[in-house]
């Protein structure tokens, strides 16, 4: 079976060299698979648009939209790893809680529809919302991260493994306001609704793939899906979906987008 | 009529026998002492039909002080603070039982009594166009608007009081 897996930018970028060796695994499963990884939220919406994706590996927002908007299939997440994010100022900055972020601030993230969306749900306290706030968005993390470090944005917004990603002098300079602790939120496996009917085929071959070998385990610990993947049932996976879909800012549309 | 078990801390308590819109009562304990809501935490809770609660997050167990165990189970109003205007509550029903997303200012009551506020969204959950249940989720209020809402919502007692 071909599949062309496409991995979402806010994953898979700088993880590419990993990628490679999972798809490696997928061919020894007698999957003809080829591993995408799109550089910007941009190519990935055309990727998705244009029907190149069989499989892809979506954040729970972009999740929502392909699920509900339209009819991908989820059927697994990565075991027991939970998409959370943080806040960050500079460590010489004066803010010492997000209360203290004045509205208006600059804001600087790598484009990643769940970490904005958490982020901003944890910023409302101090009377930040998406009107009155100034994105500004970069390639990497490490970009984020020099542009609070340089005083040209007050805090930057991570996903919590870009943020342990990042170098250790970088984080030296970076001080965390606030990290989210949801514990419900999770990346999904979902297959294009041409391929509904094989779903759980392709169950099978990604839950199973942490245990197949030493080498498999080795490639899935350096994707930093150690514990590998679960199947998710439809209906967990819309629970999920709903929490994704209370937690949208309600002047932005859910699912029109892709 | 349910009665919730006695605070274990040790600041002064009343009592107050709640009424809810189904007839039902319940004897609760409330102090004035308000816990501030931990930065980071967004709560997340689902429930049936009948506001009975299947899924709670550790972010709710933490501030509620009950136990998962005490929770799953448990109708969602037993987070109900007697401070809070019916109508309020009125008017989520009405909004999600119109299929629609509903927001606004919640004073929950914790286990021991004490209080915290929260700023909550809940949707219905459709499944092949049916409601099955309710998602819940709440996080720190902006406490410039909290101020007018309590000012409000104590307006919107003393009527509903007045009216008996």
């Amino acid at each position: 079976m071909k599949l062309r897996i496409v991995v979402s930018p806010d994953f898979g970028r700088e993880r590419g060299i990993d990628w490679i060796l999972l798809s490696s695994l997928m061919r020894q499963r007698q999957f003809n698979a080829e591993l995408v990884t799109p550089a910007t939220v941009e190519q990935f919406d055309k990727m998705i648009s244009e029907g190149e994706a069989e499989v892809v590996f979506a954040n729970p927002v972009d999740a929502l939209a392909l699920v509900r908007g339209k009819g991908f299939v989820p059927f697994a997440k990565p075991t027991r790893i939970h998409d959370e994010m943080l806040i960050s100022c500079a460590a010489s900055a004066s803010i010492r809680t997000i209360m203290d972020l004045r509205v208006g601030s600059r804001i600087a993230l790598k484009a990643d529809r769940c970490v904005e969306m958490v982020g901003m749900r944890l910023l409302e306290p101090a009377g930040s919302d998406s009107l009155n706030t100034h994105f500004i968005y970069c390639e990497t993390s490490e970009g984020a991260a020099d542009l609070v470090i340089t005083g040209s944005a007050e805090v930057a917004f991570f996903a919590t493994d870009s943020y342990s990603a990042l170098s250790l002098a970088t984080r030296r300079s970076l001080r965390p306001l606030v990290k989210s602790a949801i514990g419900d939120l999770s990346h999904l496996l979902l297959c294009h609704p041409r391929l509904a009917g094989h779903a759980s085929v392709m169950q099978d071959a990604f839950v199973g793939l942490a245990a197949v070998d030493a080498e498999a385990a080795s490639a899935m610990r350096v994707l930093g899906l150690e514990l590998g993947f679960s199947s998710v049932t439809a209906d967990a996976a819309e629970d999920m979906l709903d929490l994704v879909d209370a937690l949208l800012d309600p002047s932005v549309g859910s699912i029109e987008r892709l | 009529m349910q009665s919730m078990k006695m605070p274990e801390q040790n600041l002064p308590c009343k009592e107050v026998v709640l009424t809810y819109f189904d007839g039902n009562s319940r004897l609760v304990y409330c102090s004035d002492w308000e816990v501030p809501y931990p930065e980071g935490l967004l709560i997340v809770s689902r429930t049936d039909l009948r506001g009975v609660i299947t899924h709670v997050n550790a972010a709710f167990v933490e501030i509620s002080g009950y136990s998962r165990d005490e929770l799953i189970g448990s109708s969602h109003n037993v987070l109900r603070h007697p401070d809070m205007p019916k109508r309020v509550f009125a008017e989520l029903w009405q909004t999600i039982g119109a299929e629609k997303k509903w927001h606004g200012f919640v004073k929950n009551l914790r286990k021991d009594g004490a209080h915290y506020w929260v700023y909550a969204t809940v949707i219905p959950n459709m499944r092949n166009g049916v409601v099955v249940g309710y998602t819940s989720v709440r996080r720190q209020p902006a406490r410039e608007k909290l101020d007018s809402v309590i000012s409000l919502y104590r307006h919107w007692i003393d009527l509903e009081r007045s009216a008996g």
